[in-house]
């Protein structure tokens, strides 16, 4: 193989590529909740037991939700 | 059935991703349908049942992506399938791999929950593993998937239990609102004590602000290091090359014209020659 670490080969070219993911709340797959968004390297977050919880308390039985909206969302 | 008759729905087929999506050069191949109704899920287009897909046998699968061989060759790269979810064509993927006598690296993209036949398929033809985990929390999993860990934990331990952990990079994303930094702690710390070595933790962005709009930079990025590799290729096989002076500052697609023109001519002398060096 001519090039082994190609990671390097862009590094020593200035043309290392990062991936980025962006996710798009509009195609949020449940019934409309979006929790707010954590910054990057925030650690302050509450801890996702109590988001859980909270969310649990909103929307009920989470399968039962899941399958209804995440038809109606593919549908859509 | 054959490798004419076995199809596939492909979504799109991604020339030149540059170490992002598996090793070296990649084609990242994105098949039709998932298990799964992830939150935010990276390409809802898996989900639509409109015909966004095109269905491909193998073979012509193979002839539209050996137009990147010597990348392929000369990188250690090769084919990534993606999704949606692919392990669920993992009988098209067989059917593909025994076209692949270049031995092209093959990575899947998969979330593992899927029936345990289609990963012992797999194991058979597939280098590297690009396991989209989300969380080891069931409740998580479950929460932000829609389906239950169970099948994934299952794959998970067939895979290692197969020797092939260190082939395996485990993707642990920070999703805002489903888990926190802890959480992926946590469920990187268990995976390390099942034998998983390798690592992809990133955030999941929703603020728009983060949205990188395409101004052709990364394209153009991608323009330089694919003429850097046709450089070398050609100076290891002596093939006189001199790659065509380009102003243009940036590139939406990284291959243009005249960049696969240089490729195909690049080609044809590697094919000519009767051990070429890649």
């Amino acid at each position: 193989m001519l090039i082994n670490d190609l990671d390097k080969l862009m590094e020593e070219m200035g043309e290392k590529q990062q991936r980025n993911r962006h996710i798009d709340p509009s195609i949020h797959h449940t019934t409309g909740i979006l929790l707010p968004a954590e910054e990057e390297n925030n650690t302050s977050i509450e801890p996702c037991t109590g988001l859980l919880e909270e969310y649990s308390a909103l929307v009920g039985d989470i399968s039962e939700a899941d399958g209804n909206d995440s038809d109606k969302d593919n549908k859509e | 059935m054959t490798a004419n008759t076995i199809t596939a729905p492909i979504m799109r087929i991604s020339r030149h991703r540059l170490s992002t999506d598996g090793r070296g050069v990649t084609t990242l191949v994105g098949l039709h349908g998932c298990p799964l109704t992830c939150r935010y899920c990276l390409n809802n287009r898996c989900h639509t049942p409109d015909g966004v897909w095109q269905n491909m046998t193998a073979q012509e699968l193979y002839n539209k992506v050996c137009i990147d061989h010597i990348y392929f060759q000369s990188t250690g790269g090769g084919i990534t399938f993606g999704g949606g979810e692919p392990a669920l064509h993992s009988t098209f993927i067989h059917e593909f791999a025994q076209l692949n006598t270049h031995n092209w690296n093959i990575t899947i993209e998969s979330s593992l929950n899927v029936p345990t036949h289609h990963i012992e398929l797999l194991t058979h033809v597939v280098d590297d593993y690009i396991i989209d985990i989300k969380s080891l929390n069931p409740n998580i999993y479950r929460l932000y998937t829609g389906m239950d860990i169970d099948l994934v934990l299952q794959n998970l331990q067939y895979l290692i239990s197969n020797n092939k952990a260190p082939h395996i990079t485990v993707r642990t994303p920070l999703i805002p609102g489903y888990n926190d930094t802890r959480e992926v702690e946590t469920t990187t710390q268990m995976l390390r004590d099942m034998g998983i070595e390798h690592f992809d933790a990133f955030t999941y962005h929703t603020d728009v602000a983060h949205r990188t709009q395409p101004d052709g930079k990364r394209g153009k990025s991608t323009c330089n290091v694919l003429k850097r590799i046709r450089s070398i290729i050609a100076e290891a096989n002596n093939i006189t090359y001199t790659p065509t002076p380009c102003t243009h500052t940036t590139c939406t697609t990284g291959n243009c014209p005249v960049c696969e023109q240089e490729l195909a001519q690049l080609t044809q002398h590697i094919a000519a020659i009767k051990n070429p060096i890649l």
